[in-house]
């Protein structure tokens, strides 16, 4: 199913796991050595810097490409774009077999854009060819999404099939008026549970290793849509929006009390079941969404001025941090606080200091050395790229 | 750990019976490391508290009082400074390592709150009164002596981004293009000379071997303030256009031997997007001056994209290839 060599995926696999075990000092380097040597893998992929050089470069000869079927079209674009998107599609799918299984590119930037041009240019020629509603917009994205996912196992592209589920049950639910406002939450928030289960299964299974990324990433998706699809923000703002059911500002939603308590609890069970399970993807979808519920109780009730809250804020994360920190320092339930697989060390520093400049610094104001205003105009004809 | 592949490993002998019973023992432990989760918080935290704490003082600035504010900030400041100096490990020029993960952040903070103490005293007090170079330049000397003193990449960012500030110009990485009006010359020559002084202190760090590790930091600021202005000076001095694609094209070859030589990915990467910019806007320029806007042209431009950029991918490939051999 998969195009690519499955026998030196799993090679690869076997090279990581042996790497972790060696930075653990579990193994030793000639055994480390031994086992690269016999599980090789011989795909091409090239330094992450160059993946993303290639990955724009072969955007843009795609983009140009595609530019210069249509302009031979150019008197009848309107009718032909349809099929010229779907020729295109084809081309280069084509070329993105060819360069998976002849050139052994993996994850070498050319595949990846190759993957995301090819089935967007299948799903918008299709849904132009048609003139698809929204609901149907969403069935093909979801089949496209799912054929890509199971040959080419990327992750963006499964979760992009994952929301288009998503739409589609929602899609079909909407024209139910009324009765549809009540039941949308719970069914989209049945269905991400339903995804969540079933990834969840299938990430057990020893023939789905090869998409072990795709699936935890999926799973990560479906407790996210869980949580945003009972969010009470979400729930009154978007059944506002969508059904021009005007519920006055200070009227809270009718049954609004389901969704507090699922909103309030909802993070808290995800970082207790991380915690529990050991499980850090978990805990930190869990802290992200403790973010969430500040947002959510704020927007509603101005208890405190926004500074005020992010001062204290502060405070309580440094504290929670430093105790954390401090408490952690020997290894306790099976955390600890030591790093155990760090990156190259001067590589994280130089982002953090990058991270710093941007966040922390100063800018030069044009009052300062007496320069006029203004802003960037001097684009000229490359400002398009 | 996935123990199918090790018992497997084990089963076919790449392993001993000795490394395979500790990493049955490293399974049963199973310890997961927080360590990114707790540092992430805390600079949450920390982001968080001074921007509050600033808001917070800015919006009460008349009950609170101005002596009673600035008071406050310069406690935190030294307060944040005693600590360092006091836990410090002593200096070298070569890499000295934090004596704990909290001791960075703790720098960050002094530097921060000094930097709005004087910002502040400026402000409300016109203490270097029209001289708003000395404002930046003072805290600018103490960001530089803390970063290589206290050896930390973070705080030598900010003293670089203090620099420019101080010649007048924004290089916060995502304010570089908007915050600078590259259309007037002095921005354009400042950047320039800015962006060969700062390569040259990244040469003399490496070649002095004071702080080898700060050479990054230097090199990123320097190559990309140098390759933006040479770029801006492209777009805008119409007359002797080719000079400067020139001069583009001569110090990005320069740039790119040494990025080479060090092997880095990232500034091969970046280094070659700067010159395709440059020539495809020269190239772009010239078709324009040849024919106008038509038909042909547009087909022109269009196979320049689509073969530019499959050189371009070749030079990529050819570059992976040969880095990938040196490293």
């Amino acid at each position: 199913m998969l195009a690519y060599n499955t026998v030196w995926l799993n090679n690869l696999f076997i090279q990581e796991q042996a790497a972790g075990a060696f930075h653990q000092t579990c193994l030793k380097k000639d055994e480390l050595n031994g086992i690269n040597r016999h599980f090789t893998a011989g795909f091409y992929t090239p330094n992450f810097f160059i993946r993303i050089g290639l990955f724009i470069l072969t955007t843009v000869i795609l983009l140009f490409s595609f530019g210069l079927f249509s302009l031979v079209f150019l008197g009848s674009i309107e009718h032909a774009v349809g099929g010229i998107a779907i020729f295109f599609g084809l081309l280069s799918y084509a070329a993105l077999e060819y360069i998976v299984q002849s050139k052994n590119h993996f994850k070498s930037g050319v595949d990846d854009a190759l993957t995301w041009i090819s089935a967007i240019s299948f799903a918008g020629g299709i849904s132009y060819l048609f003139n698809a509603g929204a609901l149907a917009n969403c069935w093909i994205i979801f089949i496209i999404c799912v054929y890509y996912s199971v040959r080419f196992a990327d992750r963006a592209i499964s979760i992009a099939g994952y929301i288009a589920l998503l739409g589609i049950f929602f899609f079909a639910i909407l024209p139910w008026g009324v009765a549809a406002k009540a039941v949308l939450p719970f069914v989209l928030m049945a269905v991400s549970f339903g995804c969540f289960f079933i990834t969840k299964r299938m990430q057990g299974l020893t023939k789905n290793m090869l998409y072990q990324n795709c699936l935890q990433t999926l799973s990560v998706s479906a407790l996210a849509t869980v949580y945003l699809s009972a969010n009470y923000y979400v729930v009154r703002e978007a059944g506002n929006a969508l059904f021009n059911f005007e519920i006055a500002d200070e009227q809270p939603l009718p049954f609004g009390w389901i969704f507090w308590i699922l909103t309030l609890i909802i993070p808290l069970v995800y970082i207790a079941r991380g915690i529990q399970k050991k499980d850090r993807l978990l805990i930190r979808l869990g802290l992200l969404l403790v973010a969430v519920i500040v947002f959510t109780v704020r927007y509603y009730y101005a208890f405190a001025a926004v500074e005020m809250i992010m001062a204290v804020g502060g405070i309580i994360l440094i504290a929670v941090s430093y105790a954390l920190s401090r408490y952690l320092r020997t290894p306790k339930h099976g955390f600890t606080n030591f790093d155990i697989n760090p990156l190259a060390e001067n590589g994280k520093m130089q982002l953090e200091s990058i991270i710093l400049a941007q966040s922390l610094s100063i800018q030069a104001t044009p009052e300062s050395k007496g320069f006029g205003g203004g802003s960037f105009g001097g684009g000229g004809a490359s400002g398009d790229f | 750990m996935n123990t199918n592949v090790f018992d497997q490993l084990h089963s076919e002998g790449f392993i001993s019976g000795d490394s395979y019973e500790k990493i049955q023992l490293q399974r049963n432990k199973a310890l997961v490391s927080v360590h990114w989760e707790i540092k992430t918080l805390l600079y949450l935290g920390i982001l968080l508290f001074s921007a509050g704490l600033g808001t917070l003082v800015y919006k009460n600035i008349d009950s609170i009082g101005h002596q009673i504010t600035l008071l406050f900030i310069a406690l935190v400041c030294t307060g944040c400074c005693y600590y360092c100096f006091k836990n410090k490990l002593p200096f070298s020029t070569g890499k000295v390592v934090a004596p704990n993960s909290f001791f960075d952040y703790v720098l960050i903070l002094a530097c921060c709150t000094f930097l709005t103490f004087i910002a502040y005293l400026q402000f409300q007090y016109n203490l270097f009164g029209n001289r708003y170079g000395l404002a930046i330049f003072f805290p600018m000397l103490l960001l530089f002596f803390y970063a290589y003193y206290f050896d930390h990449a973070g705080v030598l960012s900010m003293a670089i981004v203090n620099l420019a500030a101080w010649v007048g110009i924004t290089i916060t990485p995502l304010q570089v293009l908007t915050s600078n009006d590259f259309n007037t010359s002095p921005v354009i020559f400042t950047g320039i000379a800015l962006g060969i002084f700062l390569m040259i202190i990244a040469w003399a760090t490496r070649k002095m071997s004071i702080k080898d590790h700060f050479e990054f930091t230097y090199a990123n600021f320097g190559t990309h303030i140098l390759l933006i202005s040479l770029l801006a000076a492209l777009f805008h001095f119409e007359i002797l256009n080719i000079i400067w694609f020139l001069s583009l094209v001569i110090s990005s070859y320069f740039l790119y031997r040494k990025a080479v030589l060090n092997s880095s990915f990232y500034f091969v990467l970046v280094i070659a997007f700067y010159v395709y910019i440059g020539t495809s806007y020269v190239v772009l320029n010239f078709l324009d001056r040849l024919s106008g806007f038509n038909e042909g042209s547009l087909y022109a431009a269009f196979f320049y994209f689509i073969i530019s950029g499959i050189v371009l991918a070749l030079f990529l490939i050819r570059c992976n290839k040969k880095l990938k051999e040196t490293c």
